[in-house]
């Protein structure tokens, strides 16, 4: 049934949920506006599955500093919609592990290389087989290494680092990543025995479902001086986008805190109109506790990622009988989009300092940041947006327009618009199949059925995601990539 | 009887589980989650796991319960098949033999990977005799 509330239409890309809306149940009491971006294209199937709903509902919740926000890949999530930003006071708001996901840092890691379509596609099905063969992936994947509960502390502690410092991948890596692939706030003791023993056997591992590594060619240059800068120079660059989060240690640590956070909403008389939104004070011990496990989550993800990374440069020296570095295998950039970060922004004129939620968005942060690398600092943050598997994924670049007015957030991806059964019934894995054929995409996927799941008219359209949130402004094309091999698990 | 229904979603799926009583309903919604996962008509009751818990609520109660098994699963790569449970609502306590085997790519299907047991949808109704629960994958 579609959404019936009201929705404003400020301007082609922005729709607010005024203050007043009273909500389904007729009581709500938002403290802010609600405000999705979107544009008419996407407003429609936007109201289709209720997340607007969900955007005023978190617009009641106490601390939050400016509007309860959404970017244009919104859709239904728990609690909070996927697609969801807002910002919460450091010393009156609250902190939600809705706000985050389960999939603590699930994220997206892009690596150039000085290869060239000519020089990939004759070995396009060699290179996604290696890495197939190479890094562990599939529903419940296990790592390739047997972690005791020592070093398991040590990944959530130090994230990329532990990998770095165990020989997977080069110490420069670690500078472009999202805060340097390591939360420093993180404390392993706040983490459940639970959690961590189920991350100690899948690190290094891609896992299932919309998780990918893909062989990507660069189809399009929107700006041709922030692409060099980052490091895509010309048209038909090969480059490796790889997407995957924290696994079960995640997952689990999202569980566990939900638990925590049922009984602080009672405890604190925190009154909420989903009780999915459950949060705690952001200076409670339940709240701290949190911040600090989910940071360990966050470590966990970016060490996962590194390790992949390793793994995937040796597949290409493999079949390319080239070192990595001759290949010229950097790192573009890493971003998360589902996380919680204690950031300075301003606000009404003033500095807060904010935890800002974003949970299927991604930070964009604006030229000259210190918070991001100097390489980047002339031009602004690199924002990865991976699509679906048979269209495109874009390289964004944040702006001060976002840094204003989503606290430099943007959208994260594509965003499901039907169920994994609904998706099983229309198509067979054949048709899928052949349509990655005709598109000239070679798929290597561990399961018949995901590949159907993940099929990509299951979700938006991409380009109309990202042209909106360049419409609006808040983060801007650089460039667009086409997948040439996609693996799955 | 059938044992549960597949409730479908967007982005997740999930289960509508039924018994005559609370504790059938339980079994039921493991035997949903393991079938979401894989396939127990293929799990042998190779191995017996004894699992108590006690929580706050009975819907916390079915949560609890249905996250001790995934978490079970995945740490150890057990598959289960096999559930007898005994629900007591008044304590809110739970105390289950659970029956399986180690995961063999061999025998046994690949299903999807569940992320966790959320709190959306959850219900539990004694007097219809259904419980209800969402699972992000």
């Amino acid at each position: 049934m579609n959404w019936q509330g009201t929705l404003k239409k400020i301007d082609e890309y922005r729709y607010e949920i005024p203050s007043d809306y009273k909500g389904e149940k007729g009581n709500l009491k938002m403290r802010t506006p609600g405000l999705i971006y979107a544009s008419e294209k996407l407003i429609e199937s936007i109201r289709k599955d209720n997340a607007p709903e969900q955007v005023a509902n978190v617009a009641t919740l106490p601390g939050i500093v400016g509007k309860s926000m959404a970017m244009p890949d919104i859709h239904w999530g728990y609690g909070f919609p996927i697609g969801g930003v807002a910002a919460m006071d450091a010393e009156t708001g609250v902190i939600s592990p809705g706000g985050v996901g389960y999939d603590i840092n699930c994220g997206v890691r892009l690596v150039k290389t000085n290869l060239t379509v000519k020089d990939v596609t004759p070995k396009i099905k060699e290179i996604v087989d290696s890495m197939f063969n190479n890094v562990p992936s599939g529903v419940g994947s296990r790592g390739k290494i047997k972690l005791n509960m020592n070093q398991l502390d040590d990944v959530l502690e130090n994230g990329a680092g532990w990998a770095v410092n165990n020989g997977y991948g080069w110490k420069e890596d670690m500078e472009f990543l999202e805060e340097n692939g390591c939360m420093k706030n993180a404390e392993p003791s706040k983490v459940s025995t639970f959690a961590k023993q189920r991350g100690m056997p899948q690190l290094g591992s891609l896992g299932g479902g919309n998780h990918f590594l893909e062989i990507d060619r660069v189809d399009e240059i929107y700006d041709e001086k922030t692409a060099k800068v980052f490091g895509i120079e010309h048209k038909d660059q090969i480059m490796v986008l790889i997407h995957t989060g924290s696994r079960g240690c995640g997952h689990q640590i999202c569980t566990d805190s939900l638990k925590e956070m049922e009984r602080a909403v009672k405890k604190y008389n925190i009154n909420l109109p989903d009780g999915q939104l459950a949060c705690a004070p952001v200076n409670s011990p339940e709240a701290e506790n949190y911040f600090k496990s989910m940071a360990c989550g966050a470590n966990y993800a970016w060490a996962n990622r590194q390790m992949i990374v390793h793994w995937v440069r040796e597949s290409f020296e493999k079949v390319f009988n080239r070192k990595a570095e001759e290949l010229d295998m950097h790192i573009v950039y890493d971003v998360c989009h589902n996380i919680a970060k204690l950031e300075e922004h301003e606000f009404e004129g003033k500095k807060r300092k904010l935890y800002v939620h974003r949970k299927g968005a991604t930070r964009a942060f604006p030229k000259e940041h210190p918070d991001i690398p100097s390489k980047y600092k002339s031009v602004g943050q690199p924002v990865l947006i991976p699509g679906d598997m048979g269209t495109a994924s874009y390289v964004l670049v944040g702006t001060e327009t976002g840094m204003k007015e989503t606290f430099g957030s943007t959208c994260h991806g594509a965003g499901r618009i039907m169920s994994r059964h609904e998706a099983l019934r229309r198509w067979r894995n054949e048709d899928i199949k052949r349509e990655m054929d005709k598109k000239n995409i070679y798929v290597h996927s561990a399961s018949m059925k995901v590949l159907v799941e993940e099929a990509p008219d299951a979700y938006k359209n991409v380009d109309d995601v990202v042209d909106t949130t360049h419409g609006a402004g808040i983060s801007l094309k650089v460039a667009k990539l086409k997948p040439l091999g996609v693996m799955k698990g | 009887m059938k044992k549960y229904d597949i409730i479908e979603h967007t982005a997740d799926i999930g289960i509508k589980a039924y018994g005559k009583i609370l504790s059938e309903c339980f079994e039921n919604a493991a035997t949903g989650m393991f079938d979401i996962i894989s396939d127990t008509k293929k799990v042998k009751a190779v191995g017996e796991y004894e699992i108590s818990l006690k929580s706050d609520t009975v819907e916390e109660l079915l949560v609890d319960w249905l996250s001790k098994l995934l978490t079970l699963c995945d740490i150890n790569n057990f598959l289960f098949g096999k559930f007898d449970v005994n629900v007591d609502e008044k304590k809110c306590e739970l105390n289950a033999k659970v029956y399986g085997e180690n995961f063999d790519s061999e025998r046994h299907t690949v299903g999807k990977e569940i992320k966790a047991v959320t709190y959306h949808i959850l219900e539990v109704n004694k007097k219809q005799g259904y419980v209800q629960v969402l699972f992000d994958i």
